[in-house]
């Protein structure tokens, strides 16, 4: 081949070796146009290749994501009927205050004090509402106190409790200065998907 | 893949051998030989014979011929010439110098050999390859490509004397110490021994003069398979008998001319095939190159759009979890709050639970209860144990027991902090 290629050479001359340099210079002039077109495309393939990897990893946590939703949905909806539930926080905040005057009203104590403690500011789908009371009872209307408050249609949990008192035990009676925080909580409407499509 | 026929003509008979040459190494196609008709005129003799050999290995058309002539057609010449001087063959030759074809074998070391041949003779080979449909590229003179391996391997320290037969022929070579020819001639038919040897001996007589050499120091090699026996020429020490043929190597440097030879009309059309194939391989490495790149830029598309393909497969799968992620995140605040809610203990059955726990003379003088925090304060029994309270309020695990002044006792509880392990019992690990 070596021998054949110097006796071509001989024949030939430079045509032996400018048509390879001609070759190799037009292969690189080629590359150097079309690289840029490759490098681009890819860019392009292993964007989507990433796309599609996290679509994938997305898409095999989907049974995740809906026992997540399926289980909050559960509490909400047995929230919903327990708890105020309004479009706006003030309605419930009032509505919580009528079933808390409206149990003081049914339990007779001679002096009670009701002071509504959640700020009007603060925000949320779901916010705790706070009232505290400050009355005098008997350990009987204390008690008493406990069954009206299990007996609401809403859920009323007491928060503390602080009881001043002489003489309290299960053979003992005597009057109690008692200072408690009742809380309960309000649900924004628009978290039920049937409301958001009837504002 | 390229090929080539190589014709060894003597007086009396012409040998054909058709050597193939691929990636592999040569092969050795086929071969003939045919007896020349001694009865007819030489050259009618040698147009048939070659003409019957040809056929009876049936060559394609066009297949390259090198001829491989003895030493009366194509002669070779030796001269010796001191430094400076001019080499005289002219003189020497028998023809007028635009009667002959020559080409020079070596030229040095005070040494200068040509090989010669007649143009009649040149146009004759010439005329009866293109006759017999092949193509004449380059006539070489017989010392040139027979012996010369042998010659070589015997390693002589000045001359190299080479006794070979085709046929009833026989031939003398001689080479110098370098490889190259110096002499070559045919000898008197090999029947007449005498005379054979007479000549060997006048001959290596006339050779060692000229090189100033001592005849013990010639090394004379002679064909060893011939029906003729080589004799031991007088006063040769280094005589050996062996097998002296031209090697396939040899015939395929011809082939690429790597011997000067005559050149014959055939010549340039070989060397315009090898152009071709030169060109070829170009070509086919400048397509393999663009059709690289042509595959690399048609399997990106496939790629590209397969992708894709699978992406908008995915789409509504994609949208339906995106949006339960988002229901999920707009929850999860307002559940946590509310499980906040129904979790914490509610303080009025905490103090309830605490009333029923104490015992008969025991009572709470005052209480402080919310849903982290317990704390009592018992009047009237005062040997009421911290362990009593602790079962009726699981979940307030840490707690103290002080004396107050009076008899009365205090007691704190109080809840443990959210995130904070159960376990508290093990200490932690400091890193």
């Amino acid at each position: 081949m070596r021998r054949q290629l110097s006796i071509l050479y001989r024949e030939k001359g430079w045509q032996v070796f400018a048509l390879p340099l001609l070759a190799a210079l037009t292969t690189l002039v080629l590359l150097d146009l079309a690289w840029p077109g490759v490098q681009e495309a890819q860019e392009r393939i292993e964007s989507f290749e990433r796309r599609l990897a996290s679509a994938q990893l997305l898409v095999s946590r989907k049974p995740q994501f809906q026992n997540s939703v399926e289980a909050a949905e559960a509490v909400l909806s047995e929230g919903r009927s327990r708890y105020f539930e309004s479009p706006d926080p003030e309605a419930s905040r009032k509505a919580f205050l009528d079933v808390v005057t409206a149990i003081f009203a049914s339990l007779n104590v001679p002096s009670v004090n009701i002071v509504p403690e959640t700020a009007p500011t603060e925000q949320g789908d779901v916010i705790i509402m706070k009232i505290g009371v400050s009355f005098d009872a008997s350990p009987s209307q204390l008690a008493r106190f406990e069954s009206l408050i299990l007996a609401q249609s809403k859920v009323i949990h007491v928060e503390s409790v602080s009881v001043t008192a002489t003489m309290i035990g299960p053979s003992s009676s005597g009057v109690l200065r008692v200072l408690c925080t009742l809380k309960s909580a309000h649900i924004y409407a628009g978290l039920f998907p049937d409301h958001k499509s009837s504002p | 893949m390229t090929q080539g026929v190589y014709v060894f003509l003597s007086a009396q008979v012409i040998e054909l051998r058709w050597l193939k040459n691929s990636w592999l190494g040569s092969k050795n196609a086929n071969q003939s030989a045919v007896e020349i008709a001694q009865n007819i005129d030489f050259e009618t003799a040698v147009t048939n014979a070659f003409l019957l050999a040809v056929k009876k290995i049936a060559l394609p058309p066009n297949t390259p011929v090198f001829w491989i002539l003895p030493p009366d057609i194509v002669g070779v010449l030796c001269d010796k010439a001191a430094p400076g001087e001019e080499y005289a063959f002219s003189p020497v030759l028998p023809f007028s110098d635009d009667e002959v074809r020559q080409f020079g074998i070596h030229r040095s070391s005070g040494l200068g050999v040509i090989a010669w041949a007649h143009t009649n003779w040149v146009a004759f080979f010439e005329s009866l390859t293109v006759k017999a449909g092949l193509l004449p590229v380059l006539l070489l003179s017989r010392a040139q490509i027979v012996g010369v391996e042998s010659a070589r391997t015997s390693a002589a320290s000045g001359l190299t004397v080479v006794l070979e037969s085709q046929g009833h022929c026989g031939f003398l070579h001689a080479f110098h110490a370098d490889g190259f020819p110096i002499r070559s001639i045919e000898l008197p038919s090999l029947g007449e021994k005498e005379n054979t040897a007479l000549t060997v001996n006048s001959e290596l007589a006339a050779l060692v003069d000229l090189l100033g050499l001592k005849l013990s120091d010639v090394v004379v090699l002679a064909q060893q398979d011939t029906e003729h026996a080589w004799q031991k020429p007088h006063g040769v020490e280094k005589f050996t008998l062996g097998f002296i043929r031209a090697s396939d190597r040899h015939l395929r440097l011809a082939q690429q001319f790597a011997f000067p030879g005559i050149s014959m009309a055939g010549k340039p059309a070989l060397l315009k095939v090898w152009w071709l194939r030169y060109m070829g391989v170009l070509a086919f490495l400048f397509v393999f190159g663009l059709a690289l790149l042509a595959s690399v830029t048609i399997w990106q598309d496939f790629r590209s759009t397969e992708l894709d393909d699978q992406l908008t497969a995915l789409k509504s799968d994609i949208q339906t979890v995106q949006a339960l992620q988002k229901r999920d995140r707009e929850l999860a605040v307002p559940i946590q709050t509310l499980r906040q809610l129904q979790q914490d203990p509610d303080a009025l059955a905490s103090l309830f639970s605490v009333v029923e726990a104490l015992p008969k003379r025991a009572y709470l003088t005052g209480t402080e209860i919310s849903s982290d925090r317990i704390e009592l304060q018992v009047s009237g029994e005062p040997g009421i144990s911290l362990d009593d309270l602790k079962t009726r309020l699981p979940i307030f695990i840490e707690a103290s027991r002080d004396e107050l002044p009076g008899g009365a006792v205090k007691f704190q509880f109080s809840r443990i902090p959210a995130g904070r392990p159960t376990d508290v019992s093990k200490p932690k690990e400091v890193p």
